[in-house]
């Protein structure tokens, strides 16, 4: 069985979490950042199925992806219900101007 | 760990067992594992395809095309976990993460109304570039030794089995999370701003960043 | 809390002060009670918590929030010694129990046994205002009366006693640790008794007055008499509380804290003038009240087993007490002054005052069987516990022996002393005079309100410094998860590395 199929996943892995840090530090609009999040979880979800099927746990490593997705998915709902209201009281979703507020 | 669970409904084993990666695509997988470059060549295509998808997700400037960008990474990333033989997880993230999420978004931004906000980083560029560059050096030294080992002896654990009973636990603290989260956001959404406060306004700021 | 009631009528927050204060026992409960190393360092650091948000409960005062803060910083430093100490037990014995701990410290390498000794030791003095850290303890007088009652006199201070005293058999072997802590306490007993001689406000005497009984309890650990300490405990949460009930119920008729602007109470006010003399002459140390009992037979115990150079100065300390206490009582209830309308304590105050003052009369009786019963629960203190103790007839025994011993009355002769150099100061003004650096001295604190004062800065500044860092921006917050995550694959690659 190759390992150059799980090498492959693990290379989009790397690329998935790095778009995904790199969306998260630099973008400041609050709904693109739970996008960045996203894309962030999706290299996770992706690691699981691929660490599931290097380690030769697989089925541990696929119900572990279903977990990922799910908590990911509530995560993101309450992220973005949080973003409406912040828009709702703060009248924009930038982070750096939503961060005056606090003085 | 089988015997384990002698009692557990027969019907499941039956159900699934784990696939080679691929085998999804080619139904003699078994027969001449040679043929696998041209996977391979479709799965380096997928993951890339994705890649780019997650970029202009980030990239773009306006928010609902952000989100059709990313439902779009989502479709591909689902179909590359099903080629690598695990199309149960392809499916549940087809349809919640390029589904159910995307329709989420779309009226998360419906009723945040779209809003262009400058590029200029709070975080300085080349410290992210920086922290990313440590992050994935560090990352990829310590799982490619893993990858370049020899695989491990298989475990034949069905994949419902596993999802059901091995880790019933988290399932159920999922089931919990969901209405959970449901609960919050529709708490968070009916609190409107009356009660006479009015909400700041910033569009000043807004304009000048 | 009954006096509460009287005290508090017509305040605000009173709902909020409840609650802290119901917290706040039931911390002490689980603080006395746990056997667990871990809840102590919680209990402990919740007392002290319930503590500054009590003392800074009227929050519009600064001078009470500054005194909150000060309480919460000092004693928060302690905690970590506590804390540290903690965990270094947990590193050698792999638990927080505390039995299990006793039982197996004789393993432990003798310098990091004098390390979590020294630990404890700082716990103990920040928590129970002793020298050096006795500054804060003052400030806390800000609080509602009743919480200067139940806190800082009954309960929370006696909590570095009592740390000290649960594990003095296990860090008496530490070379210099009893001698250390029997320093700490006649130095503190020392030093608060010439400032409670010099203060005028009157809950700031008793705040004196409480660091150096503390101080004498102190005393009696580093002397190895746990007994006479905790009995000396007893007493006094019970004399000090009623002190401080009775100077509340003063204060809030008077509608001032100044001791120079009362006097002449003790007509108008009969009921508090009695309960207040009977707790000052327990504080003094005059018979029959079990402030004297205990006193008594702490001096007993350090003349015996401590040195003979911090006997002198406890017993020049109890003169001094003397001396404060007939002052405080001649200036508040005796002395000449003009007359103004001042009405007697409410009802309820009255209930909780009998009590305690009937209380001061009679706790000395409980002496036998209170030593019975630290022998029961406290083998490993008394390993000779001694059969016939037990009942009235160990507190006839123990009275007996306090009667008979010469130290008593050398200390009864002090205590005359004071109070006779009290009555007669006249021909010593000139004296007074001179000593006038001192009184400044003392009245500035001897210079630790400065030292307490600059570690309070350097821990706010600290904070604020911190603060900057909190600056609310979500990217940030993420660029600071992400250098936490690198910091932790360091982490495991070094480990994985050393693993081979």
């Amino acid at each position: 069985m190759s390992n150059d199929a799980w090498t492959i996943a693990m290379a989009a892995v790397l690329g998935l979490v790095a778009i995904g840090i790199y969306g998260m530090l630099i973008v400041r609009n609050l709904i693109k950042v739970v996008v960045a999040l996203q894309i962030f979880a999706k290299g996770t979800i992706l690691v699981m199925v691929a660490a599931g099927g290097i380690s030769g746990k697989p089925a541990v490593g696929q119900s572990l992806a279903i977990t990922v997705i799910v908590a990911d998915t509530v995560v993101t709902v309450m992220a973005l219900a949080l973003a409406i209201q912040v828009r709702r009281w703060c009248g924009t979703l930038d982070t750096r101007v939503i961060s005056r507020l606090r003085r | 760990m089988m015997g384990a669970v002698p009692n557990f409904p027969e019907w499941i084993d039956g159900v699934r067992h784990w696939r080679e990666p691929y085998s999804t695509l080619r139904s003699d997988a078994r027969k001449y594992p040679r043929k696998e470059g041209f996977c391979m060549v479709i799965q380096t295509l997928v993951l890339s395809a994705t890649l780019i998808c997650a970029l202009q997700a980030i990239r773009a400037p306006r928010l609902l095309v952000s989100a059709l960008w990313l439902a779009g990474c989502s479709a591909l990333l689902a179909f590359s976990i099903a080629l690598l033989g695990a199309p149960e997880v392809g499916v549940v993230e087809l349809s919640v993460g390029a589904g159910l999420v995307t329709v989420i978004f779309v009226f998360a931004i419906s009723v945040a109304g779209e809003e262009t906000i400058g590029l200029t980083s709070v975080v300085p560029r080349p410290v992210a570039w920086a922290l990313i560059g440590i992050f994935l050096f560090l990352l990829a030294w310590l799982t490619l030794p893993g990858l370049v080992s020899p695989a491990l002896p298989r475990d034949a654990l069905p994949f419902l089995r596993a999802l059901w009973d091995e880790r019933s636990l988290d399932t159920v603290l999922q089931v919990a999370l969901i209405f959970s989260g449901v609960l919050g956001s529709l708490g968070l959404l009916a609190e409107r701003s009356d009660s006479g406060h009015t909400p700041p306004k910033a569009g000043g700021e807004r304009a000048s960043t | 809390m009954v006096f509460s009631v009287d005290y508090l009528r017509g305040e605000e927050g009173q709902g909020r002060y409840y609650a802290l204060v119901l917290f706040f026992i039931g911390a002490m409960v689980g603080l006395v009670l746990s056997a667990n190393l871990l809840m102590v360092v919680i209990f402990w650091e919740i007392t002290a918590l319930c503590s500054w948000a009590l003392i800074s409960f009227n929050n519009d005062d600064p001078k009470a929030v500054a005194g909150g803060i000060k309480a919460l910083i000092v004693t928060g430093l302690g905690g970590v010694g506590l804390l540290a100490g903690s965990l270094a037990i947990y590193a050698q014995v792999g638990s927080f129990d505390i039995p299990t701990f006793m039982a197996r410290a004789n393993g432990f390498p003798p310098r990091l046994l004098a390390w979590i000794g020294f630990g404890f030791l700082a716990a103990a003095a920040a928590k129970s205002a002793q020298f050096p850290f006795q500054t804060w303890l003052p400030d806390a007088m800000e609080a509602p009366t009743p919480i200067s009652a139940l806190i800082h006199a009954a309960t929370m201070v006696n909590a570095g006693v009592y740390l000290l005293a649960r594990f003095s058999p296990v860090f008496s072997g530490v070379p210099g640790w009893s001698l250390s802590v029997l320093a700490v306490g006649a130095v503190s007993a020392f030093i608060a008794a010439t400032m409670a001689a010099v203060a005028n406000d009157l809950k700031r005497v008793l705040a004196w007055s409480t660091v150096s009984q503390l101080g004498f309890m102190v005393y009696a650990i580093g002397a190895g008499a746990v007994f006479q300490s905790q009995f000396h405990l007893l007493s006094h949460s019970v004399f000090k509380a009623l002190l401080f009930l009775a100077a509340g119920a003063v204060i809030h008729s008077v509608g001032t804290r100044d001791m120079r602007s009362m006097g002449g109470l003790s007509r108008k006010m009969p009921l508090t003038c009695a309960v207040f003399i009977i707790g000052s002459l327990a504080l003094a140390g005059i018979p029959p009240v079990n402030g004297f009992w205990s006193k008594e037979m702490i001096l007993g115990a350090g003349l015996t087993r401590g040195p003979f150079w911090a006997y002198i100065i406890m017993l020049v300390t109890v003169g001094l007490t003397a001396l404060y206490t007939l002052r405080c009582v001649w200036m508040v209830f005796f002395a000449p002054a003009e007359d103004r309308h001042v009405h007697e304590a409410g009802p309820a105050m009255k209930v909780a005052l009998i009590p305690l003052a009937i209380g001061s009369l009679v706790t000395w009786l409980l002496a036998g069987p209170f030593q019975a019963l630290l022998e029961r629960t406290l083998p490993l203190h008394f390993p000779a516990a001694v059969a016939d103790s037990g009942g009235l007839k160990g507190t006839w025994a123990i009275a007996s022996e306090v009667l008979t011993a010469p130290s008593t009355w050398i200390a009864l002769g002090v205590v005359a002393l004071g109070a006779f150099l009290w009555t007669v100061r006249s021909p010593f003004k000139g004296i007074g005079a001179r000593l006038r650096p001192v009184r400044r001295a003392a009245e500035a604190g001897y210079g630790f309100e400065a030292i307490n004062r600059g570690i309070m800065r350097g821990v706010q500044g600290m904070g604020e410094g911190l603060r900057s860092t909190q600056s609310g921006l979500l990217n940030w917050n993420v660029a600071a998860i992400v250098m936490a995550v690198i910091a932790v694959l360091c982490a495991v690659w070094l480990v994985a590395g050393q693993g081979g």
